[in-house]
């Protein structure tokens, strides 16, 4: 059974990671002057300390779930892309004007398709990109999060701007959409179950099926790959589009589910903590359910210890920065095989 | 294959560059820390503060009101978010309530989930600071009917969402008279943050005090698109500058800092917001138009004594809510008979500001 001592050894090096982080956290507060343990718990409690704080941490989790199985399949083809950002806007963006215009209940299936479509487009131009020219996805992905930040930056200040005219965001998309919320007043919605089913879809798909296979080889060992036949461009677009789909799922499924409209900070880098999310989950798809939930719970968190001790904005960013980071130096071989 | 080939020649590097990587994160990870300890360590008192639990842990015995102040940016701008916080330290001292502060990123999702938070926790008043929260007060004031939601600047109200109004422009309207009477190119600049209608109503209002001394008077109105971004403010000034511009007035908050260094550079001047500015650039700051946070607090102790009914609130130089302060000795006795004539107009309600709107 070695796949246990394996999975044993990659949930406890990931733990290790989130505990190293904390504590780098807990002495940033404490030379800022509070004390670390209360605050920790201040932001434990503000994360699962109640319905209403569970709600939020998986609402926040779910964008970056979807997001995280994006990341996880393309690094596990090789393909280091940190797209998911402009993947998922753009995904977003498809959902809204799609939303704008199919109007009743069964269209959600449309609109949520639409995006996937969108966000793996865009990803696909990063594919063809470096199948074609040889140019590095990882400029090329990053480059194409600016394109659609401003892209979607100028659509809302002026082709899709609200009706009103009175702030740069989109109308709100026609209710009929709206994926349905449980236990308001929160707003905890039936996205959730969108990320948990694409991160086993996304299990299913790389480690029980031949194209899967294929993905992991080449991502493995691009020479193995080679002797055994694989097409490495095709292989490589296909895994960049599934990608791509699963952050526009993102995209489509924040619209719908909790931000109704678009607006240039729709997203507070989703995409990029993703990139985190799927590093701390080891590059597992289904690994990357509970690192989401604890992200999740770090944005939570922070915005609660902001709220209860008055920690300011940029010292729970710190905090955040620090998980990353610790991510990176424990998971530091993972990193280095991406 | 090129895609194949790099990824080959990558791992390899990777194997035998693994250590020095490990090892380089590793120095980073300290550095940061360093760096950590040294900027908050001057801050930082020698005792670690206590902080406060959570109060829907502990239920208190003896009912403070509690008021949230939600800010859609550092409270350390000198201008918009300072004068809410400075409202928010009367509303505690004055008032004896307990008041909390978050500051909210500029994204509909989190300024609801901010309002949602507080109010979960049993707020009596939450005050959303900027007509951009009026949507996410009224959703959700829905769902928390025995919370309060004050709005400033916003436009709309229910029964429990009060929108309180500074009308500024009143104040603006006055600088505009002034800028028009000491403008020697016959040019004015106006700098806004985002294009929305509070800080457009604020601006256009300057531009028709200005119209009122010298008809011929033009004020160009510019918006940055940002209330941060003090490149964009200083780039922005500089070209109204360049067209002619010897006076501006801005209201983009935590970005007129570069308003001010770019009027500094080229030797013009310029009114602040809010907040006495003057002392950012003390050569150069005319006066400034004020909101009066005791203004906002008035509101709020209105809101908990229940004399307060869900409306829209406006608050002006009448109500000694918005006010102007001027640098001494500027401006000639003629002028001040002026500018008081036009206040008392303003009061009386015989001069409409706002005449010309965006």
């Amino acid at each position: 059974m070695a796949w246990v001592a394996e999975s044993g050894r990659a949930i406890v090096s990931s733990v290790a990671a989130v505990i190293l982080a904390l504590s780098a956290g807990a002495i940033v507060l404490w030379v800022a002057g509070y004390a670390p343990l209360p605050a920790l718990w201040v932001m434990a409690q503000a994360a699962f300390g109640s319905q209403f704080a569970l709600a939020d941490t998986l609402i926040k989790a779910t964008p970056l779930a979807l997001c995280g199985v994006g990341v996880t399949l393309a690094f596990r083809s090789g393909q280091f892309n940190i797209g998911a950002e402009g993947q998922m806007l753009m995904g977003a963006l498809a959902a809204v004007i799609l939303g704008r215009l199919l109007v009743t209940g069964w269209a959600v299936v449309f609109v949520l398709l639409g995006a996937a479509i969108i966000g793996s487009l865009w990803a696909w131009l990063a594919a063809w990109l470096k199948t074609a020219r040889g140019v590095s996805e990882v400029i090329s992905t990053l480059m194409l999060n600016f394109i659609a930040f401003w892209l979607v930056s100028w659509l809302v200040h002026g082709p899709l701007q609200e009706g009103a005219k009175s702030y740069p965001q989109t109308d709100l998309v026609a209710e009929a959409l709206w994926l349905g919320r449980w236990l308001p007043p929160t707003r905890l919605h039936t996205g959730v179950f969108v990320a948990v089913g694409a991160a086993v879809v996304g299990y299913v798909w790389l480690f029980m099926t031949p194209i899967g296979l294929r993905v992991r080889v080449l991502g493995e060992s691009p020479q193995a790959a080679w002797t055994a036949g694989i097409d490495p461009v095709r292989t490589t677009w296909l895994a960049l589009a599934v990608s791509g789909a699963c952050a526009g799922l993102a995209g489509g499924v924040e619209v719908l589910g909790v931000s109704r409209r678009l607006y240039e900070q729709f997203s507070p880098g989703y995409g990029y903590m993703a990139v985190a999310v799927a590093l701390l989950a080891r590059r597992h798809p289904l690994g990357v359910l509970p690192a989401a939930v604890c992200f999740g719970a770090l944005e939570v968190g922070a915005a609660g210890l902001q709220r209860a001790v008055g920690v300011s904005a940029g010292l729970a960013s710190i905090v955040e920065a620090f998980v990353v980071l610790a991510v990176v130096v424990v998971g530091g071989r993972e990193a280095d095989a991406v | 294959m090129s895609a194949g080939n790099t990824t080959v020649s990558g791992t390899t590097a990777f194997v035998v560059g693994r250590p020095a990587r490990q090892l380089w994160l590793r120095a980073a990870l300290s550095i940061l820390w360093l760096i950590g300890v040294a900027a908050c360590g001057g801050k930082a008192p020698d005792t670690p503060t206590m902080p406060q639990p959570a109060s829907a842990s502990t239920p208190q015995a003896d009912k403070k009101p509690r008021v949230a102040l939600l800010s859609p940016g550092p409270i350390s701008d000198d201008g918009w978010n300072a004068f809410g916080y400075d409202a928010l330290k009367i509303i505690e001292k004055e008032l004896g309530c307990e008041v909390r502060q978050q500051q909210v990123n500029d994204s509909p999702a989190d300024r609801e989930q901010a309002f949602r938070a507080f109010a979960q926790e049993g707020f009596d008043i939450i005050i959303g600071h900027g007509g951009e929260f009026t949507d996410q007060a009224l959703t959700v004031a829905r769902d928390f009917p025995h919370t309060t939601f004050v709005v400033t600047a916003g436009d709309k109200a229910a029964p429990n969402v009060v929108s309180v109004v500074f009308d500024t422009g009143e104040a603006s309207y006055l600088a505009g008279a002034i800028a028009a009477t000491l403008s020697k190119t016959g040019r004015a600049g106006a700098i806004g943050g985002q294009n929305i209608p509070a800080s457009a109503r604020n601006l256009y209002a300057f531009r028709n005090g200005a119209r009122a001394i010298n008809p011929k008077m033009e004020v160009a109105i510019a918006f940055i698109g940002s209330w941060t971004d003090t490149a964009a403010a200083r780039q922005q000034a500089l070209a109204l500058i360049e067209q002619g511009a010897d006076i501006l007035i801005h209201d983009c908050d935590a970005a007129a800092a570069g308003v001010f260094q770019a009027v500094k550079e080229r030797n013009v001047q310029a009114f602040g917001m809010q907040k006495d500015q003057s002392h950012l650039a003390p050569d150069h700051i005319i006066g400034s138009p004020t909101s009066n946070p005791r203004g906002l607090a008035e509101v709020v102790r209105r809101i908990l004594q229940r004399e307060q009914k869900g409306e829209v609130v406006h608050l002006g130089l009448k109500d000694n809510a918005v006010g102007f302060t001027l640098k001494k000795g500027i401006i000639s006795k003629e002028l001040e008979g002026k500018l008081n004539a036009l206040t008392l107009a303003i009061q009386k309600g015989e001069i409409d500001v706002f005449k010309e709107q965006p």
